[in-house]
């Protein structure tokens, strides 16, 4: 089983809250292959960046990334990307361009995307499997 | 009745080596000369979640206002106008 890790999922983890650590534990020991998008990369960048403690977070997420498997956007999944988009589209559905690369990225590497996002659990990308691990006011 | 098979000098060495595992145990075998001696057994890798939790947490935002930032960058897939002052 290939899981894909969403930054706010992500951000969970960092610190301890909804009950994502003791989940991430369960799963690598049952097997399964953890991995994040470059996207996601790009996103806690962004945060890092933003934030009031820029070096910190920055050497925060450096830590983090050395120990997780980052998987590119690939050629097969801007493809993947296009042709989503374009159905949403036709369909009157309009979702973010960094929620469609994630979930294109998902699709191509066979692995199902971890999220808290509601626009990406919403079931409505064929094809794409997600898990919302993130349980509210539930702590760790 | 079938004898016990004899152990090798090797299997003695072994059984030396578990005697007392602090100190190391040298056996001829064959043309070598061979020393066993124990070493730490390595800790298991810290599984993910506790390695990540153990980075965190996040400084200078909290997890709502992080949350928060990351989905306005969701939201408006660009960088928008800048702060004022920038």
């Amino acid at each position: 089983m290939k899981l894909l890790l969403d930054a706010n999922v992500l951000v969970c983890a960092l610190n301890d809250t909804g009950g994502v650590r003791g989940r991430l534990n369960e799963v690598q020991a049952s097997g399964a292959t953890i991995l994040t998008s470059v996207v996601v990369v790009g996103e806690l960048s962004f945060g890092a960046s933003a934030s009031a403690r820029p070096d910190q977070n920055h050497a925060r997420l450096r830590a983090m990334l050395a120990k997780m498997e980052v998987v590119p956007f690939t050629e097969a999944a801007g493809h993947r990307f296009g042709d989503i988009k374009a159905s949403l589209r036709r369909r009157g559905l309009a979702k973010g361009d960094a929620d469609l690369q994630i979930a294109a990225t998902a699709i191509v590497e066979d692995a199902t995307l971890v999220t808290d996002d509601q626009a990406l659990l919403d079931g409505s990308i064929p094809e794409f499997r997600t898990e919302s691990w993130v349980g509210r006011g539930k702590g760790k | 009745m079938a004898q016990p098979a004899a152990k090798s000098p090797f299997e003695d060495a072994l059984a030396a080596l578990r005697r007392d595992p602090m100190h190391p145990v040298r056996v001829h075998v064959e043309d070598m000369d061979v020393e066993l001696r124990a070493v730490p057994t390595p800790a298991p890798e810290i599984p993910l979640g506790d390695y990540l939790a153990s980075l965190g947490p996040w400084e200078g935002e909290s997890t709502e206002e992080l949350l928060e930032l990351l989905r306005e960058g969701r939201r408006m897939g660009g960088s928008k106008e800048p702060p004022k002052g920038l």
